[in-house]
Parts: C-alpha cells; structure tokens; sequence
C-alpha cells in the first residue's frame, strides 16, 4: 500500500489543467500510472523526475502529441479550463494553439525568421501582410529576441544561433496566443548564457501565461518554477511549492532524487 | 599510415585492389574518349588526298578520305594493313568505302580544288572542281569559275535551282551534278581553321534541327531528339506526381508495420525488374489490353485498323513511368525521411493539420529529394531502349507526335528515339559504314545528356545532405 | 498588447475536412500506385496461365442431314459453313450456326460417280475430286466480304479456276492416284498415269480466275505402281505401296527424287500430318508410330522413329486433319479420338457410332476450332474446341524434344520458320542456358573488378578522393546500355576479332602487371612514396597501367608468331576445333560485365564503408596491419553486404536486354564455348515479341519467359534485400 501522494489545491479560477488519474500506455506498457494533479493559472509548474519516469509523457499529454505514437492508450481526465482535453471529438488542432509547445532541440523551419513566427498565424487565417508584422513583431519582443532580429527577419532561420534559435521557436509558439506554454527541456541542448537568458524569459512570460516546464536540471526547476511535481516510475511522487520540494521533501524518493541518490 | 618497404603479405592484395579502380576509372574514361573522339570529330571538314596505285596496272587514281589504317588477315593468314578509303559518290562510283592495301596505295597528294558536297540523296559527293592534269593557271581559273557559280546557285531556294555543277574525279572522268540536289559545300584541302569551324557548326546545326534522310543515314536526327524530349516529359507528368503520393502515403500515413516494410521492399526490388519485362507488361497490358478496349469504346469506327491498339506515344510514356516509378518512390521516401521529426512536431503542435505539416513544411523540405528522384528518371528514362522497342518506338516516324492539327498532341503516334535511334543506325542500316559516324555522334549527345542529368542529381544530392546536416544535426 | 486572434470554426472546420479527405485519398492513391506495380507480376501472371488450360470441347448440337452418305465433308477457315460433297457430286454448303443448306451446285457431269475428292492445300478455298474414268475436277468455294454502307455482309462465291471440265492430265490420270500440293501460286500435281509412271505436273501462278499459263510436266518411270500418293509440303511427296513407304524429296521447286523407304506392317492404318513430313502409324499395340525422314551425317536421307504416342486401345483408322499438327483416330472400339501428334494430347473422345454400313465422316477448320461428323446413318454432329496452346506440353519446354525431320530429341528453340507449316520449337532451355552463360561470363569479368574498387574506394581512400572516385564509377551504372552495346558489338568485337590473343594475353596478364607496378613503386625513395595521399595510389596507376596495356598490344603480335605460328584464331581452330563467332560471350562478358561493375561496386562499397571504424581501430591497437585488419575483421563483417552486392549485379546481368541484344549473334544454340554466341530470354523478347500472334502459344510462351525473368530477379534481389537486413541488424548495434 502506498500512501496518497502529496498535492496542492488551488481556487477553481486558478486551476489551468486539472489532471484527473491520468494514465497512459504504451503498447501495453505503463508509462504513467493514476496521475492526478492541478497546474495553476498564470505560474511556471515544472516537472522533474530521472528519464523515463513520465514527465514528458504527461506534457505531451495537454496538447495530445501523444496522439502521434501508435498504439498509445490514455485514460482518466484532463480539463483545459473547462475544456476535457482527451474528449475523442475534440479538434486537436485548436487544442494546440490553445497549448503551445516548445520543444528540446531548437527546431525552426527552414524559412525565414519572419515566416516562422507567422507560421502559426497563416495557419488560422491571418494573411494581412499588416497585421502580421504587428504580430510577428509582438511575439519577437515578448520572447526577448526582436532586437537581435529585427535587421534580418527574411534571413533564413537557420542562421541564427542555438539560443536564438530556442527564443525563435518560443516566439513561434507564442505567436498564436496561447494559453498554456509547454515547454519540453528547452535549455538542454544549450550553451550557460542562453540557458541563462531561457530561464529569464520563462519568468517574464509567466506574467501572461501559464508555463509547464519539463527539465531534468533540478537547479532550473528550483531557479524558474513556482510549483514542482516530481514523478517516479510513471507516478506522481509528490507535487508542491517549488520552496517546499526542495527544502522539506514529504516522499522519501524526492528525497533520495533531489539529494542525487539517483537520476 | 605509412606503408614500409618491402612486400609485406598483403600488398599483392592491395596493388590488385588499387589496380581495380585503376582499370575501371581507365575503361570509363577510354570510353568516354571514344566516344568524344569519334562523335565530334564527324563534323569537321576532313582533308581529301588524290591516291594512286601504281601496282595495279588499270586502276585509276581516286579522290577519297583516308578513314582509318587496320590489320587483316589477308588469303595466306597474315596480317596486312590496310587502308579504309571513303570515296562518296554513291550513285555513279559505288562503293562509297572501300579497303585497299597500304602497299599498293602511291602516291597520294591533296589538290586544293576537291570539293566535298552534301546532298539531298546518295550521300556526299567528292570531286575536284578543276580538270586534273591541266596547267595549274588553268585550273585555278576554272576552280574560281565553277565556284561562283555555284555560290549563286545556292542563293537560290533549291527547287528554283537550275544548273548543274561538273566534277572531276581523280582520273578526269566528268560528272555532271544538279544544283537542286546540293545542299552544302567546302573546300577542305584549301581552308583555315576558321572556315572549318563554320562548316563544322553549320553541320551540327543541321543535325541537331533537321530531320534524317537517306534511310537515317544522312542529315539530322531532330525528330529522335524531340521524340525523345516528348516521351521523357509525358513520363515525368505521369511518374512524379504519383511517384510522390507513393512515397508520402509509405512514409507518412501507412502504418509502419510488416506490410508497410513488405511493400517498401517490394518497390526497391522492382527497381531490379529487367526493363524488358516492363515492356512486356506495356505492350501486353497497355497496347492490347487498355488500347484495345480504348479503341472499342472510343475509335470503333477506325476499327479494324487500330487507334490506341498500337503502340504509342501514350503507353510508351506509361510504360517508362512504371520503369522509373520505383526510382522516384525511393528518392522521394529518402528525402522524406531526412525531414527531421521535430520539424513535423514543431508545425503539429502549432496546430497545423497533418495535410498543412506536409506541404508547408514536409514537402518543401523533400523537394530536393524529389527533384533528385525526378532528374534519375528522366535519365533513366532517356537512356531505356528495350522496353520502347515493344511499346511505341520505330526507326523512321512520318510526321512527329506533336504538330498543328488538332488535337495537337498525338498520343497514339508511335515515334523515334534517340536510343532506339542509335540501335537501328547501328544494326539495321543499309550502308553501315556511312551510318558509324552518326552512330558515334548521336550516342555522344544521348551521353552527354544522361551525364549532365546525373550530375546534376549528384549535386543536387550533395546540396541537400548539406543543408540538413547543419541545424539539426 | 494587441488582442489574440478570434477563433474561426468555420475556417476551422473546413480545414479538418480537407486533413479527413487527405488522410482518406493518399492512402488510397498510395496503395492503388504500389497494387498497380505488383500488378505486373499478376498481369504476367494470368497471360501464361492458359498455357495450362486442358482442351476444352463443346458439343454444338445434332442434325439430321440428307441421306445420302456424304463422300467429303469441309469446314471453311472460321468454321462456320460445312461443305458436303456426296458421291453424285452434289456440293451442298451448310451453315452451322443455324443448320441450314444454304448454297447448292452439281459439280460433276451426269451421272457421274465421285471417287475420290480433297481440300488442295492447307487453306481452305481450293478442292478436287476424282470422277469415275480418271476425270478430275477443281472447284473453289470461299467467302467474299462485301462492305455495304458501312455494313460487312459475308457472300458465297463458287468457280471453277481452270474450267468445269475435267483437267486433261498429260499421260491420263490411273484411278484416283493423285495428290496435290499448293502453295503460294504454284499447284504441284503428282500422279500415277495411265503408263504407271510417276507424273508431276506443276502449274505456275495460279490464282483464282486467271488463265493457266503452260504447265511444266515431269515424268519418272517406276518399278511398280503404288497405291497412293501423299504429299502435304515443300519437301515430300510420298508413294504408299501398301507394303512400304517411298519419301521423295522435292530437291527444286518441282522435280523430285527417290530418297527413303519405310516398310509398313501388313494394312496398318496410316496418316500424314500437316506439315507433310511426319507419318503417324497404327501398331498393333496401344500406340501410334511416329516417323519422318531425316537426313543424316553423310547427307543420305532415312526414316527415323521419333518415341511413340501412346493410345488406350490400338488404332483402327487414321485420318489427318488440315492445318493442324492433328489426327483423328479410330479405336479399336470404334471410339474416336481427336488426338494432337505433337504432345500426344487427347483433344475430344467420341464415343463410337452405330454400326452402320456407311463410314463416318469428319471434317475440321484449319484453325482446329470447329470439328463435325456426319455418321453413317447421316446424322451431322459439331462441336467448338478450345485447344489453343493443345502443340505444347509444359514439360515441353524443358526437355529434349523430337522435332520432325531431326536426327535426334534435341533442345531446340526456333518459334517461326518459312512456312505456315512450320512446326514450332519451344525449348526454354537454349535460352536459359544463353542467360546465365552471359550473366556468368559478365560476372567472372565484372566480380574482381568491383570488388576491388569497392574494398579499395571505402577502405583506403581519403573521403575527399572518394567523393570523386565513387560519383565517377557509378555514372557508368547510368549510361545507356544502348551505347554500350553498340560499342561493344561496333567497336569492341571487331578489334577482339582481330586481336584475339592480345586480348586474351591481356586479361590474363592484367593481375600481374598491377603487381609488377605495385612492386616498382615499392622500389622509389620513402620520401617521394609519402608525399602521396592515401588512395591517390589508384590515380598514380592509371598511366603506367595505360603505358604497359599499350606495350603488350605491340607485343603479342610478335608473341603470337612465336608461339602458334601465325594466327591464333586458325590455331585454335586447326588444334582444337574451336570455332570463333566475332560477336561472342567474350565480348559479352567484358562489355555486360562492365555495366554491372558500378552495380556492385556501389553496393559493395557501401558495406565495406558501413562497417564501424571503431573495429578497425581495435583490431589496429592490437597490433594488426591494415590489410589483416581488412581480412579478418571488414571483410567478414561487411560479406553479407557484399553477396548481396553480387546477387544484385546477377539480376542486373541476367536481365539486361540491349546489350546482349547487340553484342551476341543471339543464336539460340547451347554452347559453352566462350568464343560463340548466344541468346537470352530479355534478347528473345526484345526480337520476336514485336512480331507474335497476340495470344498465341508463341506469344504466351514469350509472356512466360518474362514471367521469369521477372522471378528470377525479383527473387535475386529479393534474396539480397533479406542478407542486408540481416547485416543492419547484426551491426545495426555497433555503428
């Protein structure tokens, strides 16, 4: 018998994604098992855990990319908002704009700086040469990068440099407006001082948006996020303020992982 | 690493390994020269000597090129050089080529007045334009006469022409040749190098634009070369786009389980099927099969003689798109699978549908690799032969496939190829030594084609394993 | 802070149905595109398959007909109209379709009684008939089409080419001992004249309605009289004495000379086959014999006995059929087969007829797709065959077969001849001997080569050198192998032909001057040897390799005197018999071989390139030189990469179509000598596909040897495609 995992309860106006014993499968093997919990509104959540435990599962879960793998099984709930997320008639892709992601390796199209950060505004209808500069130039602001790019926004995207290139995709993602920012490891294909300059701007963004953050650096974890789940073997060990998890671990595991026992 | 001197046990293996490329690298290139030496070298005005035989008593001195020397086995079994004289004039001094002793050859000297002429029929002429054996002066002023006459004769469209040009063969003898038949005219024995060079664009110009006379043996090759054009472009119409929905539905929506690698293999291997097979498969299923029913349904009227019954342009074009199917499926699959993931995440999480990730950012990134599948095609295309030769291919087309009348584009017209061209000239010409030279030189242009084709599919290639190996890795 | 954008369902919508209708079409025109191409093996598949059909036969129903016992039946081409000759010389044309009489004509004078009457050649159109004194008749009977406002409608049209009257035979005509042959224009009578002397009388440009011009007459004495005479081709005409059989062969055009005989069991029924050579003899055992005149050695002509057919009982009668290589046998039983000679196949049974006094009549087209039987009693009874490929047996194909007019059973593939009664020969075996003889010779040429390069290219060449070397090699993969060929069989065969022994002195010595070169470079300074890159050996070689092949080419002439007198071909030849074709495997070998070179090459290297350099460098660390390195450690670990490399050249060069199309004399002959040709199965196609009857047995025959070809590499590459795999996933977990 295990006991029930420590959690958090938030004010329903502030409960982002509510988690309801999730549970996925892959080709019949567990990768999260009865995983409950509540990413608030408007904060930076960040999930730790060593690899395989789950952590990216579970992200990929709030904006379905699991859908992608074959022979994927996933039960229980998951609410946007109001919104159930898993509701099989649900439009993924509205979904997905309402969930950006952001991914481990920079991974820009191979096109102009500018037509990647439209990319997603083309793709809802936005053709007004305009309005999309407007908009280009406001996702470009808010994910700090206009000011290196602004001289060579047809420049291919593929010239700038890693950390650019990370910010670059960030702005891609906010462009479209969501509402949930997932972001999956995004500093660890990268230099100290873009690293450094990821983590700054996650905290500014997380003044208009609410951001989970994937990241097997528990120093990130403790630097950027407000709450922090720690997930075991596809279950949710315990999940708290970032200040608590650290310093007064409830679970033994946490305990043995964030003292790097394992990991 | 440094190899130390002496034989250690494997250096026999590894000169033998060297000497490989050695010889394959050497054969490639003899080839290659081959065929730029003999293909090029037709067109260029070639010296005519005046060749006497003083052994033979009675035989005349002739006027002809010295073609090539080669050893044969003369009655007692020795080996005996000898000379291949082209000696033209087809119609009153037949044959044209002919081998004679070097031994027996005397004297051979070359007169600046012989006069090499193209015509409309019986192939060249050579002659001299003065009377051999009269006062040079009075040579000189009959040459000069006998040009300017011919000069403004030529200024005259050739069915106006009226006239006739007197040659004189080595020995005298005269001959009277109508201005009507001549089409072109140099002075190889008295000209420089730039009026060479002249007749020698002029006559690969008309080769290259006109249509061939004299059973393929003269004139140009122009109807092979835009036969060949047409049916590569009616191949590539057909092939890509299906070549392409091919590759995406292998890579992209089929399942990826047994059956998808089941098929995949399949497709690889049937880039192995003989070409003659696919031509079987044409003419069985096509011509009689499809064509037949075509001409039932459509053309019942024009029946007995058939309409799509026959080969054609269409299914020969169908035929070579089946052949280069499996060529374009896998370069387009290769390109596809060099498109990163993240790429496809990227533009998904986004909220972009699988259709919008595949042509904004999943096809753009393979065009190359498409482009790459489609130039190996047409390649592979423009070089097949044996299938062509049951579906739609003949040595000599009336009228070409594409025209005035409508509709314009004649897909049941059968019609020529350079390849086919090349075969025919090679194999089943009336006067084989006339053809060689247009044998030579039609291949010669056929593989300069195909090499700057597949280079260009190497360079294409090279540049997009550049391009994605740097961001992504 | 500008406001998000609004949502658009409506957009939204319309781009889901869009992904829907995607996701349904590509799948779709994905799988329709990959069934079309398996769709060639199916195709191919389903065209042979009626090589297998058993013959078929359809009873078309029984009429009664007129009384009157009917002398000769006929069926036109199609088989449409029946043609009845009774004894009176009363013709009566009946359609069979609808089972009316619908033209009728007396074709001899008054009360004249028929003998004997026959169908003149194999065509249809032209028949004869023996009145009582000796008179004999012609008449012709065929079926116009007459187009009428877009509308075919059939006619009849009956003449008489040379008269109603009787022919006036020169030297009378002896009861109805007379048999004719026609062909072309040219009728060919032989009979036995009233003196009992062989007559032949040949008539030039006969057609339907002309005027004869003088015929020319012949006259042979003979010992004694035979009873009949047969003649159904070119070649033979045949003299039946009851107790022998003459052959006399039509040397020229018209004269003829005694060349065989054959005794004859005591009243054994007997036919001569369409084709007119093969005689099919009732035995009193179960079977039929087959016999035909062959010409031997010495050149003197002999019956020879081809194996038998056998028969469930053994024949009564025998009766030949036109245009078919077929027979219609009596049984002992009085059951009647209508048996194929050349396989031995039973068409159609008949059960027998009641006994009546009247003998049974038949009659089949020259197609063999109708037959009809006007029994004793007068009842007239048809039936439709479908028999179409009935000449060929499967097993065939494959083993020695006794063809009429050869010495012995022999594999032999000859699938059109002169005559339209030509028998033909379908022996796959010549033509997958000349298969894999020129696949082989092109790999013993092309296997050291490519494999050489490849071990040389990916295992000792700097990667810069070997993004040259590599493009170059493989482009000869991409030329036409049209211009291959026409090198080859132009430029190549004709110098092989002249400089046979250099060549030959070349191939062999080529391993030995690379060594030779190899060891002089071993004997330059260090110094000079390092400043070379690795690999940039190969480059260094090309122009002494060049020098010393020029050098042996001025050599051999002289070597050639040395040691064989003059010429090594007539050395050959006078020694060991061997004879040399100029375009032969030799040439094969070296110009095939050089196509599929960069095949292999390609994917050999690619093995070799693939194996982790990490083993290399262990197996150095452990004090291994390069080349051990290479042996025990590359080589095994790229090997299945290699075979597959090789079973991929194999299917390329069993395949290839032009090149041996040009370069072989394509004569289908099983020899294994390398200095003769020989025909492939692509080569076959590529020849006589274009000129097949679409769906005939020569057609259908041709669609199987396509069929596998299509197996053979298909199952090659196939093979190689599962080694590779098997490789990637042995060193799949190393690289």
């Amino acid at each position: 018998m295990r006991n029930e995992p420590p959690t958090l309860h938030f004010e329903p106006a502030d409960r982002c994604l509510t988690v309801d014993r999730l549970s996925v499968r892959y080709q019949g093997k567990a990768a999260l098992r009865d995983v409950s919990l509540t990413v608030p509104r408007h904060r930076v959540t960040a999930f730790i855990g060593p690899s395989g435990c789950g952590k990216s599962t579970l992200l990929r879960s709030f904006n379905r990319m699991n859908d992608l793998i074959r022979g994927v099984e996933v039960t229980g709930r998951i609410q946007l908002f109001e919104d159930d997320i898993l509701a099989p008639e649900l439009d993924v892709t509205a979904l997905r704009r309402r969930v950006g992601m952001v991914f481990q390796q920079p991974n820009p199209f191979p096109m102009s700086v500018f037509d990647n950060v439209a990319y997603g505004l083309r793709l809802q209808g936005l053709r007004e040469q305009r309005a999309l500069e407007g908009e280009v130039e406001w996702a470009l602001r808010s994910a700090a990068l206009w000011d290196e790019v602004k001289d060579r926004l047809d420049a291919s995207a593929l010239t700038l440099s890693g950390g650019q290139q990370q910010r670059l995709v960030i702005a891609r993602a906010i462009a479209v407006r969501p509402e949930v920012l997932l972001l999956d490891e995004p500093a660890s294909a990268l230099d100290p001082i873009s690293t450094l300059k990821i983590e700054e701007l996650i905290g500014k963004l997380a003044e208009q948006y609410s951001i989970v953050v994937v990241t097997h650096n528990m120093q990130q974890a403790a630097r950027v996020s407000h709450y922090t789940a720690f997930l075991y073997l596809g279950e949710l060990v315990e999940f708290s303020g970032t200040d608590d998890l650290f310093t007064r671990p409830q679970a033994r595991q946490t305990e043995d992982y964030i003292t790097g026992r394992y990991g | 690493m440094s190899r130390p001197v002496g034989w250690r046990s494997g250096d026999g293996a590894l000169w033998l390994s060297t000497g490989a490329v050695a010889l394959t690298l050497l054969m490639t290139l003899a080839l290659l020269g081959l065929l730029a030496q003999a293909g090029f070298g037709h067109f260029w005005p070639k010296a005519l000597a005046t060749v006497t035989f003083p052994e033979r008593q009675g035989t005349p001195p002739v006027l002809a090129e010295l073609r090539e020397q080669s050893a044969f086995a003369n009655a007692e079994g020795e080996l005996e050089p000898r000379w291949l004289l082209r000696t033209g004039n087809r119609d009153w001094a037949a044959p044209d080529f002919r081998w004679v002793p070097v031994q027996g050859l005397g004297t051979v000297h070359f007169d600046p007045h012989a006069v090499e002429l193209e015509r409309r029929s019986w192939g060249p002429a050579l002659g001299l334009l003065a009377p051999p054996g009269v006062p040079q002066a009075e040579r000189q002023g009959a040459a000069e006469a006998a040009l300017t006459a011919l000069e403004a004769a030529l200024r005259v469209p050739p069915g106006e022409r009226e006239g006739a040009l007197t040659l004189f063969a080595a020995d005298g003898q005269r001959q009277a040749l109508p201005y009507r038949q001549i089409v072109r005219y140099w002075l190889p024995n008295a000209m420089g190098w730039n009026a060479k060079l002249g007749v020698y664009f002029a006559r690969l110009g008309a080769f290259l634009h006109e249509p061939p006379r004299e059973a393929n043996t003269e004139g140009g090759i122009f109807p092979a070369l835009f036969g060949t054009v047409l049916m590569v472009m009616l191949m590539t119409v057909i092939v890509t786009p299906i070549g392409v929905i091919a590759a995406v539905y292998l890579h992209e929506y089929a399942p990826q389980g047994m059956l998808t690698q089941t098929l995949r293999v399949a497709v690889n291997n049937l880039a192995g099927v003989p070409s003659i097979v696919y031509g079987v498969f044409g003419l069985g299923f096509f011509v009689y099969g499809v064509g037949h029913r075509m001409d039932q349904a459509l053309f019942a009227d024009a029946l007995p003689a058939p309409t799509f019954g026959t080969p054609g342009l269409l299914w020969a074009s169908l035929t070579l798109a089946l052949l280069t199917l499996p060529v374009m499926i896998v370069a387009t699959e290769e390109g596809l699978s060099r498109v990163p993931r993240q790429l496809r995440e990227a533009s998904l999480a986004l909220g972009a549908t699988r259709l919008e990730t595949l042509r904004k950012i999943i096809l753009p990134s393979a065009l190359p690799a498409v482009l790459t599948g489609v130039i190996l095609a047409v390649a592979r295309g423009a070089g097949e032969v044996a299938p062509l030769m049951l579906v739609g291919v003949v040595k000599l087309a009336p009228e070409l496939p594409l025209d005035g009348t409508f509709p314009y584009l004649h897909l049941e017209r059968q019609f020529m190829h350079l390849g086919f061209h090349i075969y025919d000239l090679a194999f089943q010409s009336p006067n084989v030594e006339a053809a060689r030279p247009l044998v030579y030189t039609s291949a010669l242009l056929l593989v300069i084609m195909i090499v700057l084709l597949n280079l260009g599919a190497v360079v294409l290639r090279a540049h997009l394993r550049g391009r994605h190996r740097d961001p992504l890795g | 802070m500008h406001a998000p954008l609004p949502p658009n369902p409506t957009r939204d919508r319309r781009r889901q149905r869009l992904d829907r209708l995607a996701a349904a079409l590509i799948p779709l025109g994905g799988f329709g595109v990959l069934a079309a191409i398996s769709a060639i093996f199916l195709y191919l598949l389903w065209a042979t398959l009626p090589l297998l059909q058993a013959p078929e036969a359809q009873g078309t129903g029984a009429r009664a007909a007129p009384a009157t016992p009917a002398l000769f039946l006929a069926l036109d081409s199609r088989g449409e109209h029946l043609l009845r000759l009774t004894q009176d010389g009363q013709l009566t044309l009946r359609t069979l379709g609808t089972g009316e009489d619908v033209f009728s004509v007396a074709t001899a004078g008054q009360n004249a009684a028929l003998r004997y009457a026959w169908q003149v050649g194999e065509t249809g159109h032209l028949y004869a008939s023996v009145a009582a004194p000796g008179a004999l008749r012609f008449f012709a009977l065929d079926f116009p089409v007459s187009m009428n406002q877009g509308k075919a409608t059939q006619g009849i049209r009956f003449s008489y080419p040379f008269g109603p009257d009787p022919l006036a035979l020169p030297g009378g005509l002896l009861d109805d001992r007379i048999t004719s042959f026609w062909e072309g224009s040219r009728l060919t009578l032989a009979y036995i004249g009233t003196d009992e002397a062989l007559h032949l009388l040949a008539l030039d440009e006969v057609e339907l309605g002309l005027p004869l011009l003088p015929p020319r007459h012949y006259r042979y004495a003979l010992e004694a009289s035979p009873r009949a005479l047969v003649r159904r081709g070119q070649q033979w005409l045949f003299l039946d004495y009851g107790t022998h059989l003459e052959a006399w062969f039509a040397r020229f055009a018209d004269s003829v000379e005694r060349s065989a005989t054959l005794p004859l069991p005591a009243e054994a029924p007997r036919a001569l086959l369409f084709g007119g050579q093969t005689w099919l003899i009732g035995a009193a055992a179960p079977e039929l014999k087959r016999v035909f005149p062959v010409r031997d050695a010495t050149g003197a002509f002999r019956f020879a006995e081809a194996a038998p057919l056998p028969l469930p009982e053994p024949a009564a009668q025998l009766e030949a059929v036109p245009g078919q290589r077929r027979a219609l046998v009596t049984l002992a039983s009085g059951a009647v087969q209508l048996l194929q000679a050349t396989s031995g196949t039973a068409l159609l049974t008949l059960p027998p007829p009641a006994p009546t006094a009247a003998k049974a009549r038949f009659a089949s087209n020259e197609r063999g797709t109708q037959l009809a039987q006007q029994d004793g009693d007068g009842t007239l009874r048809s039936w439709t065959l479908k028999a179409h490929h009935a000449e060929l047996a499967f097993s065939r194909l494959w083993q020695r077969v006794w063809y009429e007019g050869y010495p012995a059973p022999d594999f032999i593939w000859q699938s059109s001849g002169a005559g339209s009664d030509f028998e033909p020969k379908f022996s796959l075996t010549p033509l997958l001997f000349g298969t894999l003889k020129a696949a082989l010779v092109a790999m013993l040429f092309a296997t050291p080569l490519a494999l050489g390069s490849a071990i040389y290219t990916a295992y000792f060449m700097t990667p810069t050198l070997r993004s040259w070397i590599k493009p170059s090699i493989e482009l000869i993969a991409a030329l036409p192998t049209v211009i291959l060929g026409f090198l080859g069989a132009l430029w190549l065969a004709p110098l092989v032909e002249r400089h046979l022994f250099a060549t030959l002195l070349t191939l062999l010595s080529l391993p030995g001057i690379v060594l030779v070169l190899g060891r002089a470079w071993g004997l330059l300074p260090p110094a000079l040897r390092h400043r070379v890159p690795a690999g940039a050996h190969a480059l260094l070689l090309l122009p002494p390799l060049a020098l010393a092949l020029y050098a042996l080419q001025s050599l051999a002439p002289a070597l050639e005197e040395l040691l064989f007198g003059a010429d090594f071909r007539t050395w050959l030849d006078g020694r060991y018999g061997i004879s040399f074709e100029q375009r032969n495997a030799l040439i094969v070998g070296l110009v095939l071989g050089f196509a599929i070179t960069p095949t292999i090459f390609s994917i050999a290297e690619d093995a070799i390139v693939g194996v982790p350099e990490r083993l290399v460098h262990g197996a150095l660390a452990l004090g291994a030189s390069r080349w051990d390195a290479l042996r025990q450690i590359v080589l095994p670990a790229a090997s299945a990469g290699i075979l597959s490399a090789l079973m991929i050249g194999l299917g390329r060069a069993v395949g290839e179509t032009m090149i041996v199309l040009m370069v072989t004399g394509n004569t289908p002959y099983l020899s294994p000598s390398l200095f003769e040709g020989m025909r492939t199965f692509a080569a076959n196609i590529a020849i006589e596909l274009p000129e097949a009857e679409v769906q005939s047995t020569h057609y259908r025959v041709l669609l199987l040897t396509a069929l596998l070809l299509f197996a053979m590499t298909f199952a090659a590459n196939t093979a190689a495609e599962w080694v590779r795999s098997r490789l990637r996933r042995r060193y799949g977990a190393l690289a």
